[in-house]
């Protein structure tokens, strides 16, 4: 549109030119305009159509897999509710998901402090570790536990069990809350003292305060993740834990439970209000 | 008095806390990241070059063709998965930037996001549902009389792919997306009015701007991808020549532990190259942004 307006405009002795130049640059960009859309289309396609699929599956009456379902209904919802199996995984996950983002946060959030409002040495090299989770190729770091839990024996230790999700929701403390705090300006805690606040007082009131919506997100993030882990499981917690996604994972690979479309559904849906929720929670600061 | 006022200098009201200060609200940190990152780390490497044969572990690992194949299809499936990713993640992320229709830019957050709220497992299970050899895809491939026997599409390395892009795209677009918020699109509407095509525009004043970003998406994508477990094992079977597959299959059948730790030390000394490439190219910080 701009070119063809701009082309309009241009001196009549390189007329001729311009036109040839206009009509190549638009079939360019049309082509270009074309496949833009047609990347965006499939893209949007591929991300969507695998979740509605699981969605209408969710309402299927039947009791194998099939598509189209023939008969509607609720019998899927019914039947995971009904299964003993299905949710003493679920309860198993969630409570493993509680403690450890919990745990993170009581190391994470006095972390940050000391990574981001303290003169300690080597301030960078800490963060880096404390990260890496997120970069170390997954299979890896997973073998890597593993020979650590061989050594001490330690399969099947819930308490070791939390205390590696503890470290592995670890990383969404410090980059949320991090990246909170490097927003608030660190004077304000001054100023507070200034106003005969305490140290701790101006830390808790004036710091902390401010940062409470982004620990909630970094909580959530924390809580998602744990709840969601499903390869260190494999090697770390033994024959007898059966957390959600490792009941899911021997599933697939034996065959294919038609609730589990139920149970895709409700936790899409849960973790949607949630995760939105810590979205909105990272806004405020 | 002057005594007192160096004194009080000295301790004075500063916005950082002191090292010791410092080093005592990180100790739980360091403990956790100690036993938990650093030393299961220091325990693979002695796994690795440890018994049966110390360094000749790494020989063994090579001398199987098996195994050089593993290590081999993984880099290279993890290559076509990022770049299809952030081929396709930088459209979208532009898209969402770009778009004035509230429409398309529900649709493609939507898109985006969805996927995000779903488990990793959960996506695998649906893959498996859609792939099937009587899966939603080959039934509705053959109902539409585009095919005329059911394919097999689970259990090979497009099953794979397909997983795997699944799970890293929207991955890829949030951080692409914040990239291009740093870009002033006002400097599209300079280079027309100037006389630049729009794709000329986009390939001259954005692309530079945006390329930084760009390949420091691409370097995380690739790292995460290299170390992906659930999809190949599950989507790729058994046999699926992935090291992660490998692996599993040291560990839980054949009880060699040495050879998933040499396996494992060699993916991250592929990510650890990645990613000094990726700190030569774009610098630290960069590379923590594309995180997300």
């Amino acid at each position: 549109m701009t070119t063809e307006t701009l082309t309009s405009h241009a001196p009549p002795e390189t007329a001729p030119r311009a036109v040839r130049d206009t009509a190549g640059r638009r079939a360019l960009t049309r082509g270009a305009k074309a496949a833009d859309l047609l990347v965006r289309a499939l893209a949007v396609l591929f991300l969507g159509v695998p979740i509605l699929c699981v969605v209408v599956l969710s309402f299927s009456n039947a009791e194998v897999l099939q598509f189209p379902p023939e008969e509607w209904g609720l019998r899927q919802y019914r039947s995971f509710f009904g299964s003993d199996t299905w949710i003493d995984a679920m309860v198993l996950s969630f409570k493993l998901a509680t403690v450890s983002a919990a745990i993170s946060l009581l190391i994470g959030v006095p972390a940050v402090f000391a990574l981001h409002r303290s003169r300690l040495p080597l301030k960078g090299l800490l963060q880096a570790i404390g990260l890496s989770p997120l970069v170390i190729p997954g299979v890896a770091y997973a073998v890597a536990l593993y020979t650590l839990f061989v050594q001490f024996r330690l399969t099947s230790n819930m308490a070791a069990l939390v205390l590696t999700y503890a470290v592995h929701g670890l990383p969404f403390v410090l980059l949320i809350l991090g990246s909170a705090m490097a927003r608030l300006p660190a004077e304000t805690e001054l100023v507070a003292m200034t106003l005969g606040a305490s140290r701790p007082r101006a830390m808790v009131g004036i710091t902390l305060r401010q940062l409470l919506p982004a620990i909630g997100a970094s909580y959530i993030f924390a809580f998602i993740t744990s709840f969601d882990e499903a390869v260190l499981i494999n090697f770390l917690g033994g024959p007898g834990t059966v957390t959600l996604p490792k009941a899911i994972f021997d599933n697939v690979k034996t065959g294919l439970d038609p609730n589990i479309t139920a149970i895709a559904t409700l936790l899409m849906a849960g973790t949607g209000v949630v995760g939105s929720l810590a979205f909105l929670l990272r806004r405020k600061v | 008095m002057l005594r007192m006022t160096r004194r009080t200098r000295r301790r004075g009201w500063q916005s950082t806390f002191s090292g010791l200060t410092g080093l005592g609200l990180i100790a739980p940190f360091l403990v956790a990241a100690g036993v938990f990152i650093v030393y299961p780390f220091v325990e693979l490497l002695r796994t690795a070059f440890g018994e049966p044969n110390g360094f000749g572990n790494v020989g063994d690992f090579f001398q199987s063709p098996a195994a050089r194949r593993t290590l081999w299809t993984t880099c290279l499936t993890s290559l076509i998965v990022t770049v299809i990713v952030v081929a396709a993640g930088a459209v979208l992320a532009w898209s969402l930037r770009t778009t004035k229709s509230r429409l398309t830019r529900m649709v493609i957050a939507l898109a985006v996001f969805m996927p995000l709220w779903m488990g990793a497992v959960m996506k695998i299970y649906v893959f498996t549902v859609l792939l099937e050899r009587f899966g939603v895809v080959n039934r509705t491939l053959t109902s539409l009389g585009v095919i005329d026997e059911p394919m097999q599409l689970l259990r090979t390395q497009f099953a794979v792919v397909a997983g795997m892009t699944y799970q890293m795209l929207p991955y890829a677009v949030l951080p692409l997306y914040a990239v291009y918020v740093t870009i002033d699109l006002n400097l599209i509407q300079a280079a027309e009015s100037m006389g630049a095509s729009r794709v000329r525009a986009l390939r001259d004043v954005v692309a530079p701007l945006a390329l930084p970003g760009l390949l420091a998406s691409t370097v995380i994508v690739y790292v995460i991808c290299v170390g992906y477990y659930l999809t190949p094992v599950l989507l790729g079977g058994a046999t699926a020549p992935f090291t992660a597959s490998l692996i599993a299959d040291d560990i839980f059948n054949l009880f060699e532990p040495a050879q998933a730790a040499v396996a494992s030390v060699l993916l991250l000394v592929v990510a650890g190259l990645v990613i000094l490439g990726g700190l030569r190219l774009v610098g630290r910080e960069r590379l923590r942004r594309a995180l997300g």
